[in-house]
């Protein structure tokens, strides 16, 4: 049973680990804590569940959604972030919370506030695999989230802006200064964290079903989810992530149902005691 | 000096505004209490009374519905003379599904329109929010939006619940599980953790206390928790639950389909709330046999006399609305209230209409079952329709049937 539970939550932990991804990509290039995050997961997601119920078929209705994800990063950059780079992180999170408001109730205008359900293009029931039981939809969420981490991985390594970005999130006067086009590297981080966050939606909205409150569910679990990974670390966004989703899994079975609820936070609050920077965090250094 | 000075300006501004709600406070005062002379909101040609839904909040789409249905009835008993000559105008105030905001809506109502009596506020937690004030200030509260007991139990003289409440759907569900004869029944059960959530498993729990049934699990569910159910199941089927009730709203699809990827079949109960047919839409073949109930006749029932006039007005009226279970809800809540104020007579008060609302007995003329209010009764409705889904919709496997 053990092992059902926990790739319950490998899944769920993936989904977290995917928005959480795209929150601390944000963060680290622009120093914006995006707390709109979950809401362009959910905006995409909507906009996926058009698509695909205009019987256009999965794979065409997955490649224009993303490609509407690129437009709403490309349009979050331009009227969000750029005006807030290089302001105190107050007015960040002010913006991004009143973009969230807005984004839940354009699509309740737009589509509904009522639930909409889609069907998974993949069979949800579980197989028997000898020591554990998984469904073909859980392996794929898990896969995706994975390659996904990888591309990341492997553009921050070799692709010149990938590179870009590195350097802007280190420094962004000197990479200005050395010739990184950052306003292009702001761009891109958004478009990444936008596409990602499509990614999530598109693959957690057969379970989950459509609401204009899911981006909310989703985005508040990836905020700790970054904070338990060290807020900021790409591989602990992942850790972070997976580390929620499996813990949440395991508290709803083995522990009183009166406790469950808060175990999560309370692991969160036990790491951040014993290190502040997160698993994976590195102590950030100010010099005076 | 200059401290001083600023200190001085500061109390002498907060003794005028304190002096001047005082005196406010004191002109409203005299309006508010109810003479019996002046009965607010009553008119010889015009009984005004107030409606306060969510109109722009989360079930903004059910309080709308519920208004349209309300109007329909009123209109219908308007162009038929009204009551005693007095024609039924009814305003709607938003709350956005917030107490707070209901609180503040029925005061608008109260003090700014004058209106005679409260009607259908939507939501277990903005009606509740309401009680002190109905209480105090004496005002009828008639057909509030819920299926919370608390609505009835414990007795509120003001309030007049019409919808037989969720802890009893929940045992007449266990009679009937038990009474179709299944055995080795071990309970088990996935609860929204809020007051609807509670209110079922108090249903759940007395059920199964009355048959000698072991409850072997209990499993909140918190909106906005993870939209994953899992575990919940697994932990479920390994204490061997074999009937699950499902206190759940539209999360109801998403635990059929997990248990059905799981291959786990106990049999599911869900509430007045699960019966919504799209629920067993979306669930697809993973709701066959899920057993719901309903508190009051759906609005296409072929003859029953409320189901027919709800299906002629809408088509008179305004033939382009959908008919939908929640517009007959208002409807049905508006017949209620209409009734009321026909056995409160022709001279109406507040009071006389909490003494005509206890005149009513076995009251069939609303798509409830029979209603009955008594000087200490306030529950209205108490028996229910039991529904079973079959071929993906939910059909009645029993008529009206109550705890006895």
């Amino acid at each position: 049973m053990i092992t059902e539970i926990i790739i319950y939550g490998l899944s769920l932990g993936s989904i977290y680990a995917l928005v959480a991804l795209g929150l601390v990509l944000i963060f680290r290039a622009t120093e914006i804590v995006n707390f709109a995050q979950g809401e362009m997961m959910m905006v995409s997601a909507f906009v996926y569940f058009s698509l695909y119920s205009s019987g256009m078929g999965v794979f065409p209705a997955v490649v224009l959604t993303l490609l509407f994800a690129v437009v709403l990063g490309t349009v979050m950059n331009q009227l969000v972030s750029r005006p807030l780079i290089g302001k105190p992180i107050f007015a960040s999170i002010m913006a991004t919370i009143a973009i969230s408001i807005l984004f839940r109730s354009l699509v309740g205008i737009i589509w509904t506030h009522e639930d909409l359900y889609i069907d998974p293009s993949v069979s949800m029931i579980l197989h028997d695999f000898g020591w554990f039981r998984m469904s073909p939809y859980q392996g794929l969420i898990i896969t995706v989230a994975l390659a996904m981490v990888v591309l990341l991985y492997l553009f921050l390594k070799y692709v010149k802006l990938g590179i870009g970005i590195k350097a802007t999130a280190e420094n962004p006067t000197a990479a200005e200064l050395v010739g990184i086009p950052i306003k292009r590297v702001y761009l891109t981080v958004w478009i990444i964290a936008s596409v990602i966050s499509a990614v999530a939606g598109i693959l957690i909205a057969p379970q989950s079903g459509l609401h204009t409150t899911m981006g909310t569910r989703l985005g508040l679990k990836a905020m700790p989810a970054a904070v338990l990974g060290g807020f900021g670390s790409i591989p602990g966004a992942i850790v972070g992530g997976i580390t929620l989703g499996i813990l949440e899994s395991l508290a709803i079975v083995y522990l009183p149902t009166e406790v469950y609820d808060v175990f999560p936070w309370v692991v969160l609050i036990l790491v951040l005691l014993i290190k502040p920077d997160g698993i994976l965090g590195t102590p950030e250094v100010k010099r005076v | 000096m200059e401290n001083l000075k600023a200190v001085v300006i500061a109390i002498i501004l907060i003794v005028v505004i304190v002096l001047l709600f005082m005196f406010k406070a004191e002109e409203v005062s005299p309006g508010i209490t109810d003479t019996e002379e002046v009965t607010p909101g009553v008119t010889d040609t015009e009984v005004l009374i107030g409606n306060i839904q969510d109109l722009s909040g989360p079930m903004a789409y059910l309080g709308g519905e519920l208004k349209h249905g309300a109007e329909l009835y009123f209109r219908h008993v308007n162009e038929s003379g009204g009551v005693y000559g007095r024609k039924i105008k009814m305003i709607t105030e938003d709350h956005q599904y917030n107490p707070a905001m209901s609180l503040g809506a029925a005061k608008k109502l109260l003090d700014q329109d004058g209106v005679f009596c409260l009607f259908n506020v939507i939501g277990t937690a903005p009606a509740t929010a309401l009680f002190d004030l109905v209480q105090e200030r004496e005002i009828p509260l008639i057909a509030p939006a819920t299926n919370a007991s608390t609505m009835s139990n414990p007795f509120k003289r003001y309030v007049f619940a019409t919808d037989t409440p969720y802890d009893a759907q929940g045992r007449i569900m266990s009679n009937y599980i038990v009474g179709r004869g299944d055995t080795d029944i071990k309970f088990g059960a996935i609860y929204q953790d809020d007051d609807f959530g509670k209110d079922c498993l108090k249903g759940i729990r007395e059920g199964a206390e009355a048959h000698g049934i072991e409850v072997v699990g209990e499993e909140p569910f918190q909106r906005g928790g993870a939209p994953e159910f899992g575990p919940q199941l697994t932990s479920l089927r390994e204490a061997g639950a074999t009937h699950i009730f499902l206190a759940l709203v539209l999360e109801t699809v998403h635990v059929l389909k997990t248990a059905e990827a799981m291959g786990y079949s106990p049999q599911f109960l869900g509430f007045a709330p699960a019966s919504d047919p799209k629920v067993a839409q979306a669930a697809g073949t993973a709701a066959e046999g899920f057993i719901t109930n309903i508190y009051m006749v759906p609005p296409s029932h072929p003859t029953h006399p409320s189901a027919v006039l709800y299906r002629e007005l809408l088509a008179k009226y305004d033939p382009e609305h959908t008919p939908g279970f929640y517009n007959f809800y208002g409807f049905a809540g508006a017949q209620v209230l209409a009734e009321g104020l026909n056995l409160a007579g022709e001279d109406l008060s507040r009071e006389r209409l909490v003494s005509g609302m206890e005149k009513m007995k076995d009251f069939k003329g609303s798509p409830h079952p029979s209603i009955t209010y008594g000087s200490i009764d306030r529950a209205g409705g108490t028996e229910t329709i039991l529904l079973q889904v079959t071929n993906g919709a939910p059909s009645p496997i029993t008529g009206f049937v109550g705890e006895g």
